[in-house]
């Protein structure tokens, strides 16, 4: 076992109060520090034990932890290579496919085709690819899978530049090397709301509720999805009935589910449809 | 064991195995040696309920009592003393669901606060809106509100501000007996309860809400180190400092071989955050084969490390800081220099790098422990007088084992606390003897065995016997609160604890006033007498009193209400006093003792006060007349004495006081889903 594992395992869980699984549900158990420990203590066991598994689930890899660290543990790379060590690789990733050639791709990873709208907005012509998985999220949070899914991103993407408004989607292309254009148009539609900075947003005016990341990733949400609703509904607890903008589709769609009056970034371009 | 009703009353209830492991261990140090040797924790608990309410509180204690099963509460984790240890068979109460700041009072300059908001929210939510209740702990990341209640924590900034317990005005706490408000929060004509459950640990009650004293956040701040020759010459102007009422916000020493490691006194080579766990650190390095090999040889031979490192040192930093208003701190700091003349100005750069490193020694524990060596800290306090005997003593008796160093943080008029860290290669054994050691010499100086680390496993006994005679007043309590024994058996003392009747007693003759303590600025005096011949008998000796009753100290005292004096108006020391049954009890002064409650009061009310030990001051004092600033406010510097003054009762107080009615519960917090992770 490496001692970053260790230290983590001992640390007096001073980054409890960024992890917003941690905050958003109170469970002593989401902490960085406990899914270390029950890392740690499942490394002299075998077989794994069930609850190291599910330890490792109770994370969204937002890296608030990591960011927040004092001596730099990367917090979230330890988890994926403990995830690589101890739960079975899921099936094998295929590539979606893109439709059309035109040198800018739309990333749709929900059932929005926001890219016609866009199309109306501005007169953009775009390619499309469809990837309801968030380019294959669930593998890239593993080291042993990761490589394979950012080298398939790169050679679908054959250097064309993309366009997407999901977080997620934007850290596996920037991780292959692609670029990402953000959808420029939307600022202009948006209405003046304060902004909640995400765990993905770059830091601006915003609104902070203290919690910095809805709870709407992998492995959390696919695993845990009522923990993930729980973290979306404390959020909004803490706004308390406040409107806001969010700069991620994703973590807008997971906010508004939960009844947050979020505004995401194709919503004005949808609401130009009607 | 009826699980099933408890889940029937809408309360979150987890009892998944990978959630109550996490509710097993708190971070005592012995716990986590224990891990790393045997893979060993404390027992799993039997079922966790995470409240979102004071009411679902109330349910869970309810269905607890019925069902006579132990009840745990459980905030952070962050205590060092086991005192959240997991239980067979027990239910945790996670209280980190109720975090709300429920109302914000800035006319009465009060916060009511939810138990389990976690102390960086707090400060960073009233931080938004200009205010702070200053309260700033190592642990403030990962520690809550209702956990420095429990443990009556300090923080770094306790000389200006108050520990937590003075910080606290009210609290409402749910008991098997049914909800208790206290403080100002107090029905009329019942007892305050606020001192009995600071520091009780759970042993009575789950705490949910709290009111506290909130400050504007200060516009300006100081800080600067001084070096001295000596440690002695150091603790002079520390108290000088205090009894003078500059009232620091940092007053902070290093001892001889923390400032020589830390090379805190050199500005070119200040390693900001050291300190041994630091150095040990540094030591230690990255590489672990490498790492076991250089700290296994100093930490094998402590002895000799202790001495290296005393005959290496020659100074001691002390970090001095004032904050608030511009005025008041420029006031502050002239009227200092005479008091820190015997120091060599480091200027600003040790007390900026401290300040900007504060909370860094928290990461120095773990690489400690990865090396094969353990790492813990004590903290103590005693009277200015008995200082010198408690520094050697515990430094003795952690170094016959380990490597020791230690720091001076907080201070208070009548006396300061001392910060050990030490760190030992060995097992359990030895850390073990290592504390029992400590814990004897602790008592043999006439010091207290915890100054803000409450009392937990590890202190449980000691702190049992520093109450003495008085725990009788703990049992009564618990008896009326808890009469099944559910509230967290054995905190915050043992409960086989057989009392036993102090052997010191100080039998007072003479009087009014028995005895001067000229160091500590304390005089032991006769409570029935009439303040104002105690006052003219202090005269006599060129003392007076600091603070002002209007009838004998025993009537005086007993109905004195919290929040009634500022911070730093300790208005009692100790107390001797003798049960109807004979047996007598003496609590001495121990400067913020974090040794259980506060059992003062209630030995006052419950026993014949024999006599009490109260603040004093001298009547002519050129310290005092150099803080005396026109411009410094500070109140307690005041000199007249009038003795139709009763101080604290103020407009502004009962005003606090009117401000603390209690509203409904607002907004729906979302429940957890009873099925995840199992």
């Amino acid at each position: 076992m490496s001692n970053s594992t260790k230290t983590c395992a001992l640390c007096p869980k001073l980054c409890r109060h960024v992890c917003p699984v941690a905050v958003g549900t109170g469970l002593e158990s989401a902490t960085p520090t406990a899914i270390m420990s029950e890392i740690m203590l499942s490394e002299a066991k075998r077989p794994i034990s069930n609850t190291a598994q599910n330890a490792l689930n109770l994370c969204t890899r937002c890296n608030l932890c990591a960011d927040f660290c004092g001596v730099d543990q990367p917090v979230v790379d330890l988890l994926d290579t403990a995830r690589t060590q101890i739960v079975a690789p899921p099936p094998k990733w295929t590539p979606p496919t893109i439709q059309g050639h035109a040198p800018t791709v739309a990333i749709l990873c929900d059932h929005h085709a926001w890219d016609e709208a866009l199309y109306r907005v501005t007169g953009q012509e775009m390619a499309t690819l469809r990837t309801p998985d968030h380019l294959g999220e669930q593998h890239r949070i593993r080291t042993d899978t990761k490589a394979d899914v950012i080298s398939a991103i790169a050679k679908v993407m054959q250097g064309r530049t993309a366009i997407t408004s999901c977080g997620t989607c934007r850290e596996a292309l920037q991780e292959a090397s692609i670029t990402v254009e953000a959808i420029e148009v939307v600022s202009q539609l948006v209405p003046r709301l304060p902004t909640w900075r995400t765990c993905h947003c770059e830091p601006g005016p915003s609104v902070d509720t203290i919690i910095r990341c809805c709870g709407a990733r992998a492995p959390l949400l696919t695993s845990e999805p009522d923990l993930s609703n729980t973290i979306a509904a404390e959020v909004g607890r803490r706004l308390d009935g406040q409107a806001i903008f969010v700069p991620d589709t994703r973590c807008a769609a997971h906010l508004q589910n939960a009844g947050v009056q979020a505004v995401g970034p194709i919503d004005p371009l949808l609401d130009t449809e009607h | 064991m009826d699980l099933d009703a408890l889940r029937s009353t809408d309360i979150d209830v987890i009892d998944a195995p990978l959630h109550l492991n996490a509710y097993r261990r708190d971070l005592w140090p012995r716990d986590t040696l224990a891990l790393l040797e045997h893979g060993d924790r404390p027992p799993q608990p039997m079922v966790v309920v995470s409240p979102r309410h004071t009411e679902e509180v109330a349910k869970a204690i309810d269905w607890a009592n019925k069902e006579g099963v132990t009840v745990v509460p459980y905030g952070a984790g962050s205590g060092v003393c086991g005192g959240a240890q997991g239980r067979a068979g027990s239910m945790v109460v996670d209280l980190k669901r109720l975090n709300r700041i429920r109302q914000l009072n800035p006319i009465s300059r009060t916060a009511w606060i939810e138990a389990g908001i976690l102390g960086q929210h707090l400060e960073d939510q009233l931080a938004s809106i200009g205010w702070m209740t200053a309260h700033s702990p190592s642990s403030i990341a990962c520690s809550t509100a209702g956990g420095y209640l429990a443990a009556r924590s300090a923080g770094q900034f306790s000389s200006r501000y108050g520990v937590f317990d003075d910080m606290t005005l009210a609290a409402h706490a749910e008991t098997p007996a049914g909800p208790i408000d206290c403080g100002l929060w107090t029905p009329d004509g019942a007892t305050d309860l606020l001192p009995m459950l600071t520091g009780s640990e759970g042993g009575l009650g789950v705490v949910t809400d709290m009111l506290v004293r909130i400050h504007p956040t200060p516009d300006y701040r100081w800080l600067r180190g001084f070096a001295f020759e000596t440690v002695e010459d150091a603790w002079v102007a520390m108290k000088n400092m205090m009894q003078a009422g500059l009232w620091p916000s940092v007053l902070r020493l290093y001892d001889p071989v923390d400032t020589k490691i830390g090379g805190k006194t050199k500005a070119s080579d200040a390693k900001a955050g050291g300190g041994l766990f630091g150095w040990l650190k540094s030591t230690a390095g990255n590489n672990p084969a490498l790492s076991r090999h250089l700290l296994s040889l100093p930490l094998a031979l402590p002895g000799l490390l202790n001495h290296i490192g005393k005959q290496l040192s020659d100074e001691v930093l002390l970090i001095v800081g004032f904050e608030g208003p511009l005025p008041v701190v420029n006031a502050a700091v002239e009227a200092s220099v005479p008091i820190l003349g015997r120091g060599r100005d480091l200027g600003a750069e040790p007390g900026e790098q401290w300040y900007s490193h504060r909370h860094d020694v928290s990461y120095k524990l773990a690489p400690v422990f990865i090396a094969g060596a353990f790492a813990d800290t004590m903290e103590v306090a005693a009277s200015w007088d008995r200082l010198p005997d408690l520094y050697t003593g515990v430094q003795k008796a952690l170094g016959r084992h380990t490597v020791v160093m230690a720091h001076f943080s907080h201070a208070y008029p009548e006396g300061c606390s001392i910060y050990f860290s030490f760190a030992g290669r060995g097992n359990l054994d030895l850390y073990d003897k290592t504390w029992d050691d400590a814990l004897k010499a602790v008592r043999d100086a006439g010091g207290t065995v915890t100054h803000h680390h409450g009392v937990g496993t590890l202190k449980a006994s000691a702190a049992a016997k520093e109450a003495g005679a008085a725990i009788r007043v703990w049992r009564d309590l618990k008896t009326r609160l808890d009469p099944n024994g559910i509230m967290n058996p054995g905190r915050p003392f043992p409960e086989d604890f057989v009392e036993q009747e102090e052997k010191h007693l100080l039998t007072p003759s003479g009087g009014p006033v028995f005895h001067i303590n000229s160091e500590a600025l304390m005089a032991r005096v006769d409570p029935f007498a009439d303040p104002k011949r105690i006052q003219d008998s202090l005269a006599e000796k060129g003392y007076m009193l600091r603070l002002h009753p209007d009838r004998p100290l025993n009537e005086w005292l007993q109905h004195l209400q919290r929040g009634a004096l500022e911070v730093w108006q300790t208005p009692l020391f100790g107390v001797q006093a003798r049960f109807e049954d004979g047996v007598a009890a003496r609590i001495f002064c121990a400067p913020r003792s974090a040794a259980g409650p506060d059992l003062r009061w209630s030995l006052l009310r419950s026993a014949k006060a024999e006599w009490v030990e109260i603040p004093i001051r001298p009547q002519h004092n050129d310290i005092m007349v150099a803080a005396n600033h026109p411009n410094l406010d500070v109140r307690d510097v005041r000199p007249a004495w009038h003795s139709e003054e009763i101080w604290g009762f103020s407009e502004a107080q009962n005003h606090i006081a009117e401000q603390c009615f209690l509203e409904p519960h607002a907004g729906a917090i979302p429940s957890l889903d009873p099925e995840f992770g199992k």
